[in-house]
């Protein structure tokens, strides 16, 4: 303590800031040795952030599909938000779920600023089993985000699914009549003007998920 | 002459774990079972079938990657090779669940029971969650 009283006596102040600056390298220095002895967390992993990808004209695009409350849903009215889409069905007993709770750990995890909105869609491949009210009640269950559920006729469901590049084959029925739906289980970012910016694989992390939506509002 | 083996039965080679069955939504009758199973011997084992009072019916169902779709397809029998394990989980191998007879919520049990290759059984008892 003398010591700095001694450095306030100083008339010059570059002297006495310079002198301070050496203490305080000091002081740091003296510290060093400890720094490893402290039970500090180690440091969050690195998060690996998608690049986004422009897919032009060819791939993705607006469609107009029919949602859980019945209500026509076109996604050319939603500009300004983005979207996560992926195709599914509600007889789907592993994949689907397994996604709605990923979707739900993205949101978790997606710290977004006030206004922006990111939404989720459900587009069935499975129409003739997945009325809007078969939809609504599924979702209901399972997801705890919002997410519109979109059915249609087969062949809107068709184009939609072409232009996303989603194949699906309904499988053999078996005895019971109950026939399961093989399916593209992508997960799709689409960005504030409609367009298709990345194809997420289902097994990536809800943080890399989070990272690629983020990019959307830079 | 006697032989008094009690106590001196060897431990299960089989060990079954993490039990649990996806919640049914209404209106379906379709679900996936999902466990661990373990072999402790040198030999490979083989899960055959799954029965439940809880469903008309069970199939092995792998997931396959097929032109770019996930398909569900019926196994036969499940291999747990020796000293080491099967994981039946979401988006993998699992057990399916036809003909559910009523609706299973979170916070049921269903008991489960496995027939192997030797067609011995070992029934666990599986939670039902929405997710885990």
């Amino acid at each position: 303590m003398g010591m700095i009283r001694r450095i306030r006596r100083l008339k010059n102040p570059q002297q006495r800031s310079r002198i301070f600056a050496y203490l305080a390298i000091l002081a740091v220095a003296a510290l060093l040795p400890f720094a490893g002895c402290r039970n500090e967390p180690p440091p969050p992993p690195q998060i690996d952030i998608p690049e986004l990808l422009d897919y032009g004209e060819r791939f993705g695009g607006d469609f107009t599909l029919t949602d859980q409350d019945e209500e026509r849903f076109d996604l050319s009215a939603h500009r300004g938000d983005a979207f996560l889409v992926f195709f599914g069905y509600t007889y789907c007993p592993d994949a689907c779920p397994l996604m709605l709770s990923k979707l739900a750990a993205v949101y978790d995890v997606l710290d977004l600023e006030p206004g922006q909105r990111v939404r989720t869609i459900y587009i069935t491949v499975d129409p003739r089993r997945d009325t809007p009210e078969q939809l609504r009640d599924y979702l209901a269950y399972f997801s705890t985000v919002d997410v519109r559920g979109l059915t249609g006729s087969r062949e809107e469901i068709d184009e939609v699914a072409e232009r996303y590049g989603v194949l699906y084959k309904l499988q053999e029925p078996n005895e019971a009549g109950h026939y399961l739906v093989a399916h593209t289980t992508t997960l799709f970012l689409v960005d504030r003007e409609g367009r298709l910016r990345y194809r997420f694989h289902p097994s990536d992390t809800p943080e890399y998920i989070a990272a690629g939506v983020k990019l959307l509002f830079e | 002459m006697v032989i008094v083996t009690a106590g001196c039965q060897p431990a299960d080679d089989l060990e079954i774990d993490g039990a649990w069955i996806r919640a049914t939504p209404p209106n379906r009758d379709v679900t996936a079972a999902y466990l661990v199973i373990r072999n402790r011997s040198d030999q490979p084992r083989e899960l055959l079938s799954v029965e439940t009072a809880a469903a008309a019916y069970t199939e092995l169902h792998t997931m396959r990657q097929v032109d770019d779709m996930m398909e569900m397809e019926k196994m036969e029998r499940l291999v747990v090779p020796p000293r080491g394990e099967a994981v039946l989980e979401p988006g993998g191998n699992h057990i399916m669940l036809f003909g559910v007879k009523r609706q299973l919520a979170e916070g049921d049990s269903v008991a489960l029971t496995l027939r192997f290759d030797d067609q011995s059984t070992r029934t666990v008892t599986a939670e039902v969650l929405k997710s885990k």
